[in-house]
């Protein structure tokens, strides 16, 4: 009996593996035609969407937090990761730190930053930094926790250049394995269109978020955005920044995505020589919320 | 010595005749080709996940060799009736023991690096380029890991029946995969006596993650320090003997 | 008179079970001359394969001593010198004879040239001559006992310990290892064998000791048993007699 069961075990993973091969293979062929420019997009309702069922939004969280990951040189900090102060190799490449990178013409009127981290923070790690640098090292008689520190990756770096071409695998299964991650459409754009500087893919990637998201104000944003600085298209981008009025109008929105909307459509009024409208967009922007507001 | 060799010897020839290795062999070709051959965007050379997943891939499927050749072993021996015949010759049960654990650490080994040598071409293939001591240091570390793997699940086999010592031998590989960072980040923040606690529960526990070196290969970091990798196959070769003795006095004890 | 290759006294061994105790043997002595052929009988459950298991080193008995080749048998020193032939001849299905004994021929370092004309040999003494390249996997239950008898030859052991030998086997095989016994003992080889077929015991063994219950009944030369009695009778009928006798607690 336990030979049958040893060779039954086998069997059953080479069932399990094996389905699960021909699955991938299947949507492989089955999509075989859907490319990057092709007009049917990224999301498909194949055999890998359907066979997991509703698990795929799992996969599509992970592939999404792996993106994130990847971004981080495959380190994601948290509050009791000790942080050692200096330089990635891929720093020294790309002879790059935070303070270096660059920004793209016109940010400043929108307002915001282009990172969602602190620039001068180098080597600081994330918020509660000071936490973390406060706690004490293993020391080295703790030989088994020290190896594992010492073989452990705790550096905070991102990626550079080229390089951020990298976490485009897993946004795509992101948005592939979950139509309705807008926020995955969303930073797939910016890193296509703003960072790599493939404008046409982010706007096709943010189109078809769009058609599995007809209410996602912020995929109408980023469109148009992408319009705006990228394509110098103001006309194409102001029906995207009218579209995201539309939905900020109707829906809960608080005062910062107000702001960027409203600056938006400041920058294309100006552009299409209509300043009154500009100068009432601009005037509407404020820096903290309206009693009441979000 | 040469008694070891021969029973060695004889379990890497029932890995080859059996079919489990070769399945492997074309399931990760199929993925690493699968791997390879996906564009993203219209954009090309895109390496990282390949190193990632495809390091990924080869390890885990020489863990499942390992775990499940290695559980087999005795176990087989005694239901089979083998080891009688066997043990009637001058073969100590330390014999069999060392025998069948060493040629299940060079079956998964064999099969693990065959593996390897296909991740690696892959790789060169798409990226053009792999730092050569970190990758060399992903080859020892798997090979220092599946000893453990061996060893542990060689030791689950004694003490269960063979499918909950293979059950159990994928339980613990996962959960110190996914949670010893986060006992060793509670011994640095840990106060009184729950100190004493959690570094006895590190230290008892087998370190596989110490050989896990997919974030070094995939993110290009650089190689581990001489010393830390030096301590690190000095730990398994430790770990994997102390598992081994107490694999030898179970066996001692048992009736066949 | 030969000396004795093999001589056990007092031996005991309790099985433990589920919390019970079994007692499988009760003060065996056993005695073993160089050069005899020794048959070891007894029903069912006797205690056959555990005192057989005792001499190989493979259980250890709670009470008694062994001596065999003037060793202990747990000694790898002494199992050298031994060949031993299993009840059920299992081995590795994966594996070709000529593999399997070149395995065994290799646990016990012989030269492998000389290892390599003695597989021929003993393949061909058990008629396996043409099967040599064939893996065990789709061998029948008689190829394996024949297997099995030429592993048990591989060392060219002192003393032979055979367990039902010619299970399994068609009449023409078991002639031949019936053939094969008594040329190893004319050689000076020692055996001891453990059968249910008294007719095999009663043409070939020299000395005999009959088993009940994890005691031995009778031992001595086999002649002197039977006759013992007055009337003639075959080892057959003398053991249903003594059978039916109650054993004393």
């Amino acid at each position: 009996m336990m030979k049958m069961f040893s060779e039954s075990l086998t069997n059953k993973l080479c069932i399990v593996l094996g389905t699960g091969l021909v699955l991938i293979l299947a949507s492989r062929v089955d999509n075989y035609h859907y490319d990057a420019l092709s007009r049917k997009g990224f999301f498909q309702k194949d055999f890998l969407y359907r066979s997991l069922g509703e698990a795929r939004r799992l996969f599509s969280q992970y592939s999404f937090m792996t993106a994130d990951i990847y971004l981080h040189g495959g380190f994601y900090p948290d509050d009791y990761d000790i942080v050692h102060k200096g330089t990635s190799p891929m720093h020294e490449q790309n002879g790059a730190g935070h303070e270096k990178h660059e920004h793209i013409e016109g940010h400043e009127v929108f307002g915001h930053h282009e990172h969602e981290h602190d620039e001068d923070a180098e080597g600081a790690g994330p918020a509660g930094g000071r936490k973390v640098e406060e706690v004490a090292g293993i020391p080295k008689w703790n030989i088994l926790p020290y190896i594992g520190d010492a073989l452990h990756i705790s550096r905070h770096i991102h990626l550079h250049g080229e390089e951020e071409k990298e976490v485009l695998p897993w946004l795509y299964y992101a948005v592939r394995l979950d139509p309705h991650n807008v926020t995955a459409y969303s930073i797939g754009g910016y890193w296509l269109g703003r960072r790599l500087g493939k404008v046409d893919e982010a706007i096709k990637l943010l189109a078809e978020g769009i058609r599995n998201n007809p209410y996602a104000m912020d995929l109408y944003y980023d469109i148009g955005r992408l319009y705006f600085f990228e394509k110098k298209d103001t006309a194409r981008a102001l029906i995207f920044f009218k579209k995201a009025l539309r939905l900020l109008e109707s829906g809960e929105y608080d005062r910062f995505d107000k702001n960027k909307v409203y600056l938006a459509l400041s920058a294309c009024y100006k552009n299409t020589d209509e300043p009154a409208k500009a100068a009432g967009y601009r005037a509407k922007v404020r820096l903290a919320p309206e009693p009441g507001e979000k | 010595m040469n008694i070891i060799w021969v029973l060695a010897g004889n379990t890497i020839r029932s890995m080859l005749r059996k079919k489990d290795f070769y399945v492997f062999f074309i399931l990760l070709l199929l993925l690493l080709f699968l791997l390879w051959s996906e564009t993203f965007f219209g954009i090309q050379d895109i390496v990282r996940y390949i190193k990632d997943m495809g390091y990924f891939f080869s390890c885990f499927f020489s863990v499942i060799i390992a775990i499940v050749f290695s559980a087999r072993q005795v176990p087989d021996e005694i239901a089979d009736k083998t080891i009688y015949p066997l043990i009637a010759k001058p073969v100590s049960r330390a014999h069999l023991l060392l025998g069948r654990y060493t040629g299940s650490l060079l079956a998964s080994s064999l099969a693990f690096t065959l593996f390897y040598i296909l991740y690696t071409g892959v790789v060169i293939l798409k990226a053009g380029s792999l730092d050569p001591v970190v990758a060399v240091q992903a080859w020892i570390f798997g090979i220092c890991s599946l000893g453990i793997v061996c060893a542990v699940s060689m030791f689950l086999s004694l003490c269960l029946t063979l499918s909950a010592a293979v059950t159990m031998s994928f339980l613990l590989y996962f959960f110190i995969m996914w949670f010893s960072t986060t006992i060793r980040k509670m011994i640095i923040s840990a106060e009184g006596i729950k100190i004493f606690f959690t570094n006895a529960l590190y230290y008892i526990m087998p370190h596989y993650e110490f050989f896990d070196l997919r974030v070094r290969i995939a993110h290009s970091w650089e190689a581990v320090p001489v010393s830390i990798f030096t301590a690190a196959v000095m730990y398994a070769v430790i770990y994997s003997s102390m598992i081994l003795y107490f694999c030898h006095l179970r066996l001692k004890k048992k009736i066949l | 008179m030969n000396e004795s290759i093999l001589s056990a006294s007092g031996m005991f061994y309790t099985y433990h079970s589920s919390g019970k105790k079994i007692s499988a043997l009760n003060g065996i002595d056993l005695s073993v001359r160089k050069g005899d052929i020794f048959g070891f009988i007894g029903p069912n459950g006797a205690g056959k394969t555990t005192t057989i298991k005792l001499l190989l080193g493979i259980l250890t008995p709670q009470k008694g001593k062994i001596d065999i080749l003037a060793g202990d048998p747990s000694d790898t020193g002494t199992r050298r010198k031994i060949g031993y032939m299993p009840e059920i001849a299992n081995y590795y299905r994966y594996l070709t004879p000529a593999e399997l004994l070149a395995m065994y021929g290799n646990i016990f370092g012989l030269n492998k040239k000389l290892l390599k004309q003695k597989i021929k040999e003993l393949l061909l003494l058990v008629g396996l001559g043409k099967e040599t390249n064939r893996l065990m996997g789709t061998f029948s239950k008689g190829m394996m006992q024949k297997v099995s008898f030429a592993q048990a030859l591989i060392n060219d052991p002192e003393l032979l310990i055979l367990d039902e030998p010619t299970s399994g086997l068609d009449p023409l095989a078991r002639i031949n290892m019936r053939d094969v016994i008594k040329d190893l003992a004319g050689r000076g080889k020692t055996v001891f064998f453990s059968s249910h077929e008294l007719s095999e015991i009663e043409m070939i063994c020299d000395d005999v000791a009959i088993i009940k219950e994890g005691k031995i009944l009778e031992s001595g030369k086999l002649k002197d048993i039977i006759e013992n009695k007055g009337t003639a009778m075959t080892l057959e009928q003398y053991f249903l007699n003594i059978m039916r006798e109650p054993t004393e607690c």
